[in-house]
């Protein structure tokens, strides 16, 4: 490409030459519009500028997607008048999809909650917060001087800012319970332990600017274009920039595949044979870059041996894809380097996802795409906080920054905490109790009817109050299910801004209270978005309505119970403080605990800056300039000090430790079957002063593996390891040696506490292919005490011919307009008007087979033995063997309409059937994310 | 009676298609995008730049000259020739029914209403647009309706009398004789050829109006019927209709002039006929000869 | 000075139907539900290599045919190329929408017995004929953001930069580049650009 027209196709030329234009267009504008008419007065100087006087603009993120778009409030006494164009921001460049460009509706809808209520004897009663706060309190301390602090369920948030689902995981730690979990269980659980236990971190590896850097562009079972739309942007400019080849392997042609240039129609739950099936041609072909695997890599050889058996031929018969598909696709991928490969539901959410979530990494390690630029692994998360919920460690697993839930990770924490460990331990039923993962949220309401050994495996107790914060949990799979859990339970507290539709499908008559939640822009705090950024959300308006702040909701609630001293030291803490800033404080505790991750540099002074001055960033590298030199956008962490730039590109070595470089993370071990497990000789970080790999920083080694040697002063304040030195006196020393912290160490494709030491291919639990359920069958024993429930496999998948009775592949998936639960869209008008209910895609062959027209109702059943009924809609995106449901609906079950059930202006414009009520049984063997990606139904006409 | 059953027909034909509100808007929906095709292409139907290309440069001068070109032909031939006038007071003939007469009265308010607005419309810009106009264009709706309740009933109840026979070749020769100021009879029958040429154009030309009225009025209805019948896009359908709805306009309001002319200034007395139904009988021997040497044969006279 | 002519063009190579330019004209301007001055519409969904999406709003004709048609000449286009209409004077007829290739024009039916309302349509946010940023303007036609000096708000919100506005030349030289880069693009115009330009 000429030198010329390289230059004028950069982004920046595009940007600016718009807003020039804008502002030709406003003298012309001006002068236009006054000349035809003589009615007309000539305006002022101030009211020509803005038709609000007096108005401010007010910065903050989008709550929808995890793209984390700028949002620009206009907003005039206190009241939010209009959006502007967050043109600068460097993600997303002023778009919005149709969801962002309505965020005033969601603060303004009609349909919020608000004010405080609970259900007496089948009717919605208004009460005030003190009586709601206290009867609450009363009953959550109750139950746990009865029965333990087992018998809560605390389900968190995706949806709130970072120091509020912090506080949210340790609301659950002082209250004694690990029974709290987050969004992320069903969407990217398996996604995190997959990709973590491949190479060090579970999180997108590089960014969506940085894809306009790739030549090609794999994406399995995800659609950006739907789910991403402002990322996907990006994805388009690569495609215009470097002649970007975009490959789609997905069961649907949506409309990202509408944008590719390959598209491969997959069958559901067989991406493990297709990437087999990639990799025997790149292994036959000689296509695999062997000396990156030498350096970088150990275990391919098994890898090698698995994917001999794939042959094109064989992959057709699994995957449905034709032989001369997969090879071209191949072919592409493997010639246009670097590439990069894109994720999301679609790999993630079967019962061998963290199969899939290792085979894709595994397939980029084999390319050598890991580490580079236009490369990686860009792994497009859901919610706008879903990311920074995980790192808080909202889940039943985990604390903060994934320090799991050992006594070294909770001593630690209570240190950090300025609490006692004993005391914390006294909170809990038990040390073992304390140890021990809680129920998911995938599965949290067996513990509610008390089914199999879940009351032994509670500490004997059932769940007998769910206290659910933010989160959509009508659209967890299995409703039915859901709702026997819902209908189980003594007291059921739902906070949200919006009616959480649990309120609408429970036949509870009793205690159940919703409680009005302020949105993310009636309060403050930082967010992370998919790529591992940070960004700052101012307050754009005072809580609406009655509606409270989720962290004061919880403050109170811990006054309450009586631990809110013990609660809020750690803000305290820093600086010897009497009063704690919200959120600054609780930002900067997190800063200041959470090492695992190198969230030591996202402090809110520093977050707080980036958000002031986004205009400041590349699009494309996201690195700084002016006043921001030398930090990229958000600080992706880790970034190690309070210094550090931020690591945009994971495991890089290209680049220096300072400007976010690094090999891959030395987490498992130092060797393995007499194998070495450090990076090879020639892996040297750029600037580092040891060559080749190394093993994580600890107390022990610093001294020999930095060839330095420590102050006594030093030794006394250092803490054991990098990850738990509360000085951070290591972490400073390795930026001084110019090392990443964390070593320097191979990704493995072994993973040797794994059922399945490799990836291999297992047909779902409901396969439409009876035949190769034979061949390829699910995991042989039931998993106990998984998540504090059983969960079944094989016993399940052979224990009948599913696809003889429900013959069709049941997708469930997203629209643009609407986003999760989707109670909050629903509540707006636009938004609404573009999907007015539900309805199933559905091909026309499939449909006239059962005498179904375009528009009619049918009814789709579940092998679980629920229904639904829904409208067809005609598409040839679907091939006549699967249909398509969206899952953003709820207000109806099984048929039944439940819109009396709603309190009095609180019903969305649209209520519909959940597609989850016929989703399948069916979880991942290690996350326990369901499988609602493969499964099967049956459909007739109504 | 057949006028009932004729009636109960119309409201269940318009009945079902009311029913049918399509799931896509027709105009709005997905054809805003195939309808851009099939505007101005080579083998499209043109209907969208033809229409354009007469409302803006044709419609309302033509409308302008039937205006003023039609009352000053017949102003002429009133100062020129003069009206034909016969003795009051001798014997009269029943000529229309009392049933006749609501029938026609009705119609004849609403054209009273309906033209001169459609005029207003036509030159809104004139008359400045805005409140005065709309008012002027809810009426024409309105009073539609009352037409649309009368037209079938006129259609029936004088379609006998209006078919067109031999003579009416004859009556056009002469001009119906109304080009001399002799006073002769002429060949005509209960309805001379004039009189049948604007019952068609009432009639026919009256539903065509209203049925391409009622499209416009109602846009985005689903005429899917339609459209599949014709094979032309829902907005092609809607042009159509405005082009025919102006184009058979001229002709309704030449007619209606004419007719206005006729029955008020051109034969003295006229009117009564529709008042009381009733006909001088000097005035039926001279201008409705046949029709009175028929009646004579029956000893009606 | 030469005048720049405001045109809009939307880039289906780059659309995907994220309607944020749909929802951005409805929240900007409060328009009510049923009006749909911008619509977005995916032809041919599913079949593969002919799947496209496109948002279609008024495209400011230079020789706007709804301005020729109009009986009561409500239609007044600016300098610099925007189309616009005094709603006061407008009478509901519907004419503008026949003659329009683009469906732009739009009718509340908010009258008795579904009567038409005034017409109502894209206006590239420039307002009205009212006084400039007055309340009456901003109920009426919804915000004048070239008299703010910004851009309309559909195409400044697109996601993916399909929906670009601005002066004619600008617009065709990005496109062009585009095309260029892609190394493929539009045979011939495309539906009506020939009549809109």
């Amino acid at each position: 490409m000429q030198e010329n027209t390289t230059r004028v196709l950069a982004h920046k030329v595009g940007r600016r030459s718009f807003l020039k234009m804008a502002a030709v267009a406003g003298a012309f504008g001006a002068t236009s519009a006054f000349a035809s008419s003589g009615a007309t007065r000539q305006a002022t100087e101030e009211e020509v500028k803005n038709p609000f006087p007096g108005s401010k603009k007010v910065k903050t993120i989008c709550t929808s997607c995890s793209v984390g778009c700028g949002i620009i409030a206009e907003v005039q006494n206190g009241v939010w008048v209009r959006q502007e164009v967050a043109q600068d921001h460097p993600v997303s460049l002023g778009g919005h999809c149709s969801k962002g460009a309505g965020m005033i509706d969601l603060v303004r809808s009609e349909t919020r909650v608000k004010y405080p209520m609970v259900k007496q004897n089948g009717k919605w009663q208004r009460i005030s917060w003190d009586q709601a706060l206290d009867q609450i309190a009363k009953k959550l301390g109750d139950l746990r001087e009865k029965d333990g602090p087992d018998s809560v369920q605390f389900l968190g948030s995706a949806k709130i800012g970072n120091e509020q689902a912090y506080y949210f995981r340790k609301f659950a730690a002082f209250f004694g319970t690990n029974n709290t979990d987050h969004q992320a269980r069903i969407c990217h659980s398996s996604t995190v332990a997959g990709v973590a236990n491949t190479w060090g971190y579970g999180a997108m590896t590089n960014h969506l600017g940085d894809i306009q850097n790739s030549k090609a562009i794999i994406i399995f079972g995800s659609s950006p274009a739907v789910n991403h739309p402002v990322g996907f942007q990006h994805f388009l400019k690569a495609k215009e920039r470097n002649n970007a080849q975009i490959i789609v392997v997905d069961p649907r042609f949506t409309r990202t595949a509408a944008k590719a240039d390959h598209y491969a129609p997959i069958r559901p739950g067989t991406d493990v044979a297709f990437m087999y099936g990639m990799m025997h041609i790149i292994f036959e072909k000689g296509w695999e870059d062997k000396n990156y695997i030498n350096d970088r890599v150990y275990g391919m050889d098994e890898i090698r041996k698995e994917a001999k058996k794939w042959t094109p031929e064989v992959v057709e018969d699994v995957t449905g894809v034709p032989a001369e598909t997969l090879i071209q696709i191949t072919t592409v991928y493997a010639k246009n380097r670097p590439g990069t490969l894109i994720w999301a539901m679609g790999l993630t959410q079967h019962s061998v996802g963290t199969s899939n979530t290792r085979i894709a990494p595994i397939l980029q390690l084999v390319l050598g795409n890991m580490g580079k630029e236009g490369g990686g692994t860009n792994i497009l998360r859901g919610h706008d906080n879903v990311q920074g919920a995980t790192d808080m460690g909202c889940l039943a697993d985990n604390l903060p920054g994934y320090y799991g839930l050992g006594e070294p990770a909770w001593k630690y924490f209570a240190s950090s905490w300025g609490v006692d460990f004993e005391w914390l331990v006294g909170r809990f039923k038990s040390k073992e109790m304390m140890s021990r993962p809680g129920f998911s949220l995938a599965r949290w309401y067996e513990g509610a009817t008390g089914e199999g050994e879940t009351i032994s495996n509670n500490a004997g107790t059932k769940l007998k109050a769910l206290f659910v914060l933010g989160n959509g949990i009508t659209s967890i799979s299995q409703q039915a299910r859901v709702k026997a859990g819902l209908d189980a339970l003594e007291m059921l507290v739902l906070v949200d801004p919006f009616v959480n539709e649990a309120a609408v499908l429970t036949d509870k008559q009793d205690g159940v209270y919703l409680l009005p939640a302020a949105t993310q822009f009636e309060t403050s705090g930082s967010v992370v978005a998919t790529n591992r950024s940070a960004q700052w959300r101012y307050k754009v308006v005072e809580p609406l309505y009655e509606s409270k702040e989720d962290h004061e909701l919880m403050f109170e609630l811990a006054k309450r119970l009586g631990f809110y001293k013990e609660y809020t030291k750690a803000m305290l803490m820093k600086e010897n403080k009497k009063d704690f800033i919200w959120p600054d404080d609780a930002t900067d505790e997190i800063a200041r605990i959470v090492k695992s991750i190198g969230l030591t540099g996202c402090t809110a002074k520093r977050l707080k800056a980036h958000t002031d001055n986004w205009h400041l960033f590349d699009e494309v590298s996201l690195r700084g300039y002016g006043p921001m030199k030398g930090e990229y956008y958000g600080l992706p962490w880790p970034c190690w000090t309070e210094t550090h730039s931020g690591s945009p590109v994971l495991y890089n070595v290209d680049k220096p430790v300072s400007e976010g470089g690094m090999g891959f993370r030395n987490r498992f071990g130092l060797e393995h079957n007499g194998v070495s497990q450090m990076a090879g000789d020639s892996v040297t970080v750029k600037g580092s002063k040891i060559k080749g790999g190394h093993p994580q920083i600890t107390k022990d080694n610093i001294e020999q593996v930095l060839g330095i040697k420590l102050t006594e002063a030093e030794k006394a304040k250092m803490g054991p390891s990098w990850a738990m030195d509360k000085s951070n006196i290591i972490v400073e020393k390795c930026m001084e040696a110019g090392i990443a912290p964390y070593g320097n160490a191979k990704a493995r494709t072994i993973v040797w506490n794994f059922p399945d030491p490799i990836p291999i291919h297992r047909e779902p639990i409901h396969s439409p292919r009876t035949d190769l359920v034979a061949k390829y069958p699910s995991y042989k024993e039931d998993k106990k005490m998984h998540y504090r429930v059983t969960t079944k496999f094989a016993s399940l998948q052979q224990s009948k011919d599913f696809a003889k009775e429900f013959p069709i592949n049941l997708v469930t998936g997203r629209l643009v307009n609407m986003n999760g639960s989707g109670v909050e869209n629903r509540g707006s008008k636009y938004l609404v008007e573009l999907t007015p209910e539900m309805f199933a895609d559905i091909n026309p062959d499939l449909a006239a087979n059962y005498g179904i027209r375009n528009g009619d109702m049918m009814w789709v059943h579940s092998p679980e033995g629920t229904k639904v009924k829904v409208k067809a809609r005609f598409t040839q995106s679907v091939l006549p063997d699967r249909i398509f449901l969206p899952f953003h609906w709820a207000g109806h079950f099984q048929g039944k309409d439940l819109s009396e059930r709603y309190p009095e202006g609180t019903k969305p414009y649209s209520v519909g059937e959940s597609a989850n009520t016929v989703t399948n049984y069916g979880y991942d063997i290690i996350t326990q994310i369901p499988e609602t990606k493969g499964g099967l139904c049956r459909i007739e006409k109504a | 009676m057949k006028e009932f059953k004729v009636a109960k027909l119309l409201a269940y034909f318009l009945l079902t298609v009311s029913a049918a509100f399509a799931a896509d808007n027709p105009i709005w929906g997905e054809g805003r995008i195939t309808n851009i095709l099939g505007y101005g292409k080579a083998d499209s139907s043109g209907l969208g730049p033809l229409f354009t290309l007469l409302q803006s440069e044709y419609f309302s001068t033509i409308f302008l000259g039937i205006l003023i070109g039609v009352p000053a032909i017949y102003l002429l031939h009133y100062l020129v020739i003069g009206p034909k006038s016969f003795p009051h007071g001798g014997k009269k003939i029943k000529i229309f029914s009392l049933f006749n007469r609501v029938v026609h009265q009705l119609a004849a308010v609403s054209f009273i209403v309906i033209v001169p607005t459609g005029f207003i419309m036509v030159f809104g810009s004139f008359f400045g647009g805005g409140e005065f106009v709309r008012l002027c264009k809810n009426l024409h709706g309105i009073f539609t309706i009352v037409f649309a309740i009368v037209v079938i009933p006129m259609f029936i109840m004088w379609i006998k009398d209006a078919l067109f026979k031999f003579e009416d070749i004859k009556w056009m020769a002469i001009m119906g004789g109304y080009l001399s100021k002799k006073q002769k009879p002429i060949p005509a029958g209960k309805f001379n050829a004039g009189q049948k040429a604007w019952y068609w154009v009432a009639t026919l030309g009256g539903m065509t109006m209203i049925i391409t009225g009622a499209m416009m009025y109602l846009l985005d209805f689903n005429m899917s019927m339609l459209t599949s019948m014709t094979g032309l896009s829902q907005i092609d359908l809607l042009r159509l209709a405005a082009i025919t709805h102006n184009i058979v306009g001229f002709l309704v309001v030449a007619l209606f002039f004419t007719h206005i002319y006729m029955s008020v200034f051109g034969v003295k007395g006229a009117i009564n006929s529709m008042i009381d139904g009733h006909k001088e009988e000097e005035e039926v021997r001279i201008l409705h000869s046949t029709y009175y040497n028929k009646l004579k044969k029956e000893g009606k006279v | 000075m030469s005048m720049s002519r405001m045109k809009f063009y939307c880039d289906e190579a780059r659309c995907i139907q994220c309607d944020g330019c749909s929802i951005a004209c409805a929240e900007a301007h409060q328009l009510p539900v049923g009006i749909n001055r911008r619509k977005v519409i995916t032809l041919n969904e599913g079949v593969q290599g002919k799947e496209f999406s496109i948002s279609i709003a008024c495209m400011h004709c230079t020789d706007a045919p709804c301005e020729q048609v109009c009986p009561v000449d409500c239609f007044y286009i600016r300098e610099d190329g925007i189309v616009l209409h005094d709603k006061e004077t407008c009478i509901g007829c519907g004419y503008c929408l026949y003659a329009c290739p683009f469906g732009a024009p739009q009718f509340p039916r908010d009258g008795a017995f579904g009567i038409k309302g005034a017409m109502d349509k894209c206006t590239m946010c420039a307002g009205g004929p009212e006084e400039t940023n007055s309340s009456k303007e901003r109920q009426l036609y919804g915000q004048n953001r070239i008299a703010e000096g910004k851009v309309p708000m559909c195409a400044a919100m697109c996601s993916t930069k399909a929906l670009i506005v601005g002066d004619g030349e600008s617009i065709s030289k990005i496109y062009r580049q585009r095309v260029t880069a892609r190394g493929h693009g539009i045979q011939g115009m495309p539906y009506g650009w020939g009549t809109a330009y």
